[in-house]
């Protein structure tokens, strides 16, 4: 089966030496790998950076000042144009940078990346949805870290890639990197086992620690989401369990991302449930000196075509970080459906997120009494998920969350990848609220299920209609069509 | 029940799945038997699929930008296999740049695709041509 390769998988840090036979096979991988043979080299250059380019120092700096970084992302073939690019948003006053990969290069085809940056040189234009900086190497990459005086997050690995990506992405002086977790997985991959993407994990995680113990701080962002539809206590939950494991191949500086649901109670009560249970389930395990932040990120389904809508959407995400006390927002420019955006539309986006942001000031939502009830609940579901990845691992959270997505424990709905039992169906209730109409095999009590069930039954009541295919449909294209 | 047989999945290396799960739900609700195939499908896999189920119709999904690149010889591949003249559709989010959409769809239609379909197209919409090109319209 997908999940499990049989590959003596634990939740235990590993050793240098497992570190470094493994990493050796990994460099190999293609030739750029041999740029970042010495890898003290290349902490001593991450290191040696400003504090202006330290996403965990400028984080600390951001939450002392009680101030929310604006982050954007950018990614395209050609290297002069990437910093160009960047150089515009951060003169447009971006506070960090998010480089995506681009699908080539996350699924470690590159060749494939190669050919595609060769072939959008000669044209002069992207024939690439991302970065392939693998393709170019730690080296070249370098360039963009030196001119831009700003933090930078690298997104581009999944399944086999991980490793040598998130090598060269460090090595290549950005201090951010997404953890690879499952959901990552459930996000853009097909058939790769679970077990050895926990593997790869544990390898970034214990690299991230590598970098942070010997004075160059890596930030690792828990994603927290799939898509539009992603059931906030199963996300929770995987939050949760990837939290347990970086800690213990010793990463310290961690974010946990929220998806946005759209629903700004719900959103709000998933970054303080995040955040909360993080906390509690660290503690119980003896990890006590992780350093946390939240950041949201903006809806991840189906996006309008028109501008002012999409600005809309974006506006809504950066209301959802303000009043779920987030740290950082991830934002879109203003083509999101369209196309990969240019410099205009981006700053666009970056600036509906900022006036946003310095209109609401310190507003929260902390005490709203349906936010806690909300959260509570959320907690609850997600504990039970938590709660019963232990039992199935007994103790053991790498074990346990392999067996609890074989068994349904862990569902995902509308995945790619086919290691889910895919049983679980969600469905928005009256307020917009994601529900889950279809729990499958979560281990939830009847209380928990009935709950979910009484909360769409009063959007059945109220819109007359009956949870079905159709009204799936609906919500998946009501955020996007045009308001006529 | 119309006795016509569907492959569907999303191209190339792309993972976004859930335009494409409707898309095959909707399908199976007008009566069609539906092959899906899921999320980064090769070529191969649609072709094979086709020619084992006997279908009538390929729909391809691609969302990522790089459909294109993905889609580039698909109808060879179906004319080497001896599927002749199977109806091929195409949708999504043809194209990395900011394109008008015919455009896009000249560059598919040149490729071999019988219907291209821009992005948040209902798949209603889709299935009334599919109907109509498999002379199931009265």
């Amino acid at each position: 089966m997908a999940q499990n390769s049989d590959i003596g998988l634990k939740n235990k840090r590993w050793t240098d030496e497992e570190f470094f036979t493994s990493r050796k096979e990994q460099l190999d991988r293609w030739k750029t790998g041999k740029e970042i043979e010495d890898l003290d080299a290349a902490v001593a250059y991450s290191a040696a950076q400003p504090d202006s380019k330290s996403y965990a120092k400028q984080m600390a700096k951001a939450k002392a000042e009680d101030r929310i970084l604006v982050e954007i992302g950018v990614g395209v073939a050609d290297i002069n144009k990437q910093i160009g690019h960047m150089k515009a948003l951060e003169e447009a006053g971006a506070d960090s940078f998010l480089i995506q990969a681009d699908t080539y290069t996350r699924r470690s085809m590159y060749e494939a990346a190669e050919a595609g940056r060769d072939a959008s040189l000669e044209q002069g234009a992207s024939a690439l949805n991302g970065f392939p900086h693998v393709t170019y190497g730690a080296t070249a990459c370098r360039r963009i870290a030196e001119t831009i005086d700003r933090p930078i997050r690298f997104v581009g690995a999944a399944d086999q890639a991980t490793q040598l990506n998130c090598e060269i992405g460090f090595a290549s002086g950005f201090t951010c990197n997404s953890a690879y977790d499952l959901h990552s997985l459930a996000q853009h991959c097909k058939d790769y086992p679970l077990d050895k993407q926990i593997k790869n994990a544990q390898y970034l995680n214990w690299l991230a620690g590598y970098y942070t113990r010997n004075g160059a701080p890596i930030e690792l962002n828990l994603y927290g989401g799939v898509h539009g539809w992603s059931p906030p206590s199963i996300m929770s939950a995987m939050v949760v369990i990837h939290g347990l494991l970086l800690a213990e191949q010793g990463a310290k500086h961690v974010s946990a991302g929220s998806g946005m649901m759209c629903n700004v109670l719900q959103d709000s009560a998933r970054l303080q449930c995040d955040r909360e249970l993080l906390t509690e389930y660290w503690g119980k395990y003896g990890y006590n000196d992780m350093v946390l932040s939240s950041m949201t990120w903006p809806w991840m389904g189906d996006w309008p075509k028109d501008v002012f809508q999409n600005a809309g959407m974006t506006a809504l995400s950066a209301v959802t970080a303000v009043l779920g006390g987030a740290n950082w927002v991830y934002v879109k420019s203003t083509v999101e459906a369209g196309t990969v955006p240019d410099e205009n539309a981006n700053i666009a986006g970056l600036r509906v997120a900022k006036q946003v942001i310095r209109t609401m000031g310190s507003q929260k939502l902390a005490d709203h009494k349906e936010l806690l009830e909300e959260k509570e609940m959320m907690k609850r579901e997600a504990r039970a998920i938590i709660e019963k990845v232990l039992e199935l691992g007994d103790g053991d959270v790498a074990v346990g969350m392999v067996k609890a997505v074989e068994q349904g424990v862990i569902d995902v709905p509308f995945s790619p990848w086919i290691g889910f039992q895919g049983k679980v169906v969600p469905l928005r209730d009256s307020t917009g609220a994601l529900r889950i109409l279809e729990p499958g095999n979560l281990p939830f009590d009847k209380e928990i299920i009935e709950w979910n069930r009484e909360k769409i039954r009063q959007r059945e009541i109220k819109q007359n209609c009956t949870a079905d295919l159709d009204m799936i449909i609906s919500d998946m294209t009501e955020r996007s069509s045009p308001i006529v | 029940m119309t006795n016509k047989t569907v492959v569907t999945g999303v191209v190339g290396a792309d993972g976004h799945i859930v335009g494409n799960w409707v898309l095959s739900r909707v399908l199976e609700q007008n009566g069609f038997k539906v092959i899906s195939l899921g999320a980064s499908v090769s070529q191969s896999e649609f072709v094979n699929a086709a020619v084992e189920t006997n279908a009538d119709a390929i729909l391809v999904s691609s969302i990522y930008g790089q459909g294109a690149i993905d889609c580039q010889g698909f109808r060879q591949k179906c004319d080497e296999a001896g599927l002749k003249n199977i109806l091929l559709y195409v949708g999504g989010n043809l194209s990395v740049a900011e394109e008008p959409d015919e455009v896009v769809a000249d560059r598919y239609k040149a490729m071999g695709f019988n219907r291209v379909y821009a992005a948040q197209t209902h798949p209603k919409l889709a299935i009334k041509d599919l109907r109509q090109d498999l002379g199931l319209e009265a």
